[in-house]
């Protein structure tokens, strides 16, 4: 156990040097010069700012001395400066981190608890009417974008339904139930492509399980299909679920940016969007280097989950 | 002698001329039966190339003309999925919005599954540590939430700078160039990923073995010895990702990345000033989301179906 933790630990720290390098070069490689083009697109221009604003911003020596200073900023959780509004970037995230995180762990506990129990239902009644209309429900819900949906809830909610986009967010622990009011909606639309991808795996995997012999076995001896699938299909099909829930939480923690634009929620995504409009390009570097992290770090902790429910992941090379 | 090989081309050639087209309607009819889904969502896909190519004669207006007296009409006899704010006929720009959908997936779906399997094979070939950097990279890449890091390139090379020595247009016959260039960018970790596990198992067989020891060239190995063994595997990452490549152009179009206006594109419907007429004109909100949704779901059927067909171990 503690060479693959070891193991799973090192691996991480290449993939995160890359990763960061590769922000870093995002915005330094790129075509062109971002002091210029931000500075000609604020309304104050003068050119000796432009000097200043590149010693700021420490660009005024060799890439080769910005990398490894910024790398140690980063491990002191030092994101930079926004280039429009001189925020902390660091500071930005967090603040805007409550919103994504509540939408992202709710629409997740709604997908995956519903994926459980219709992928089970689908694939214990394989080839039946009733599994037909589940997948064409599952790839409908593959198929059909996100904020189409969002767009028609606004649109046609606001209409018949009375639901309004709320115009401030309440805190969860100032207000719940208006907290929940709010956003209820909003993760159950971020839930459905989730929920989709889910009850696929699901439903292949239980299938697979369910044509071990030991499933037969169970039949044999008279055990009844309830007693079956409780007892020996749902734990031993959860595997493989386990692993593709955590890149599932990992995306759902980092891509509910359509839902909050169109809702109005100021979460990270949203900070993510609202910077690649401004063309701010410490924050872009900030947000895609904390996303990124963020899903390193998920599925390390989902490695780790794995190895634990299935020891025999610990042997093998 | 002469006669027998004559002969033997001249039957050849028959049969060719005659089993060839029944073959095909042979194989295409049984594929139809036994995956009737697959068969719906190939229909899809060839209504819409035929729709794609064929806009400028199947749209019964101009996708771009402006008619002010009829703006925000419903749909009736002549615009039948209505008009828009200026008044343009929206089913004829639905059916030109088709262009840039599909002509982004194809691209970008061709280039990056090319390029995903080249850097795959490439690096179980080579192995050692090559292949561990190439490994970590792909790791490193598959890291970012793709529609974060799209829109992160996309507004770094959108920058109205041009692009090395190119002058890279925004636009080229109705497809967003950036976006397929960073779309098919997007394609090749995850495809390289998978790849490169088909390959592992195929560069230590006897066969590529007993070629190296007759002396083919590594290009040769690679590219006729490994290539057309992942070739399925390939196939199938290409055509499951083609929905998801055109569901993702929507979005970045809704966030007024992709086509710009006026161009018609599916997602671009969505995005800017006409948003605010959808409380009063909602057909402007229902009649290209059908079509992503259509199309999406088509794509998503044909590429379930051919996963089904092409790898054996993943058939239900």
């Amino acid at each position: 156990m503690q060479q693959y933790l070891l193991r799973r630990l090192l691996l991480i720290v290449p993939t995160l040097l890359i990763l960061s390098s590769m922000v870093f070069a995002m915005v330094r490689l790129m075509p062109g010069d971002v002091i210029l083009i931000q500075l000609y697109e604020s309304p104050y221009f003068r050119s000796e700012d432009v000097e200043a604003l590149r010693e700021k911003l420490g660009l005024n020596v060799p890439v080769y001395v910005q990398y490894p200073e910024w790398l140690a900023d980063v491990f002191r959780g030092d994101l930079g400066r926004s280039l429009w509004s001189d925020k902390d970037v660091t500071g930005l995230i967090i603040k805007h981190l409550p919103i994504t995180l509540e939408l992202g762990i709710m629409a997740f506990v709604m997908s995956q608890s519903l994926a459980l129990i219709v992928g089970i239902i689908s694939a214990t009644r394989q080839n039946s009417i009733v599994d037909y209309i589940l997948r064409f429900i599952a790839i409908s819900g593959l198929s059909v974008p996100t904020f189409w949906i969002a767009t028609l809830v606004i649109v046609l909610g606001a209409k018949y339904l009375g639901y309004l986009p709320p115009l401030t967010y309440v805190p969860f622990f100032d207000d719940p139930m208006t907290n929940l009011r709010q956003f209820l909606l909003p993760a159950a639309i971020i839930a459905i492509s989730t929920f989709a991808t889910s009850v696929r795996m699901v439903r292949s995997s239980v299938l697979e399980v369910l044509r071990q012999d030991y499933i037969r076995t169970a039949q044999a001896k008279g055990l009844g299909g309830y007693t079956i699938t409780s007892r020996h299909v749902v734990k031993n099909s959860m595997l493989p679920v386990v692993s593709l829930q955590g890149i599932q939480l990992a995306n759902l923690l980092t891509g509910s940016l359509i839902i909050e634009i169109i809702f109005n929620f100021q979460g990270v995504g949203y900070l993510a969007y609202d910077a690649v409009l401004k063309r701010d390009y410490t924050l872009i570097q900030g947000v895609t280097l904390f996303f990124g992290a963020v899903f390193v770090f998920v599925n390390l902790a989902v490695d780790l989950i794995y190895s634990w429910l299935d020891p025999r992941i610990k042997f093998a090379t | 002698m002469a006669a027998g090989a004559k002969l033997g081309a001249f039957d050849e050639r028959i049969l060719e001329r005659r089993a060839l087209p029944s073959l095909v309607i042979r194989s295409v009819w049984r594929f139809a039966r036994t995956n009737p889904l697959g068969a719906f969502g190939g229909a899809v896909l060839i209504f819409m190339v035929v729709l794609a190519l064929g806009a400028d004669w199947i749209a019964p207006h101009d996708p771009l003309g402006v008619d002010p007296p009829n703006q925000l009409t419903g749909p009736s006899l002549t615009h039948p999925f209505g008009t828009d704010n200026l008044g343009r006929d929206q089913l004829s720009r639905v059916i030109h919005g088709a262009r840039p959908s599909l002509y982004t997936g194809l691209i970008t779906i061709f280039t990056g599954s090319l390029l995903g399997m080249l850097l795959g094979v490439i690096s179980a070939y080579i192995g050692g540590i090559f292949d561990l950097l190439v490994q970590r990279i792909v790791d490193a890449l598959l890291a970012f939430p793709g529609l974060i890091l799209a829109m992160a390139l996309i507004a770094v090379f959108s920058s109205g700078i041009h692009i090395w020595f190119i002058d890279m247009p925004l636009v080229w016959h109705s497809i967003p160039v950036i976006v397929v260039v960073v779309l098919s960018f997007l394609m090749i970790p995850s495809t390289a990923r998978i790849v490169r596990g088909a390959a592992l198992g195929i560069v230590n067989l006897q066969y590529v073995e007993a070629a190296r020891v007759l002396g083919a060239s590594p290009v040769r190995l690679v590219l006729q010895h490994i290539v057309p063994n992942v070739f399925p595997v390939v196939i199938v990452i290409a055509t499951v990702s083609l929905g998801y490549v055109v569901l993702i152009e929507a979005s970045l179009g809704f966030l007024g990345l992709g086509t710009p206006p006026p161009n018609p594109s599916w997602g671009g419907m969505f995005s800017g000033i006409g948003r605010q007429y959808f409380e009063t004109a909602p057909w402007l909100a229902i009649f290209p989301g059908v079509a992503i949704s259509l199309a999406v779901l088509g794509f998503n059927l044909f590429g379930d179906a051919m996963r089904d067909v092409l790898d054996p171990r993943l058939r239900q």
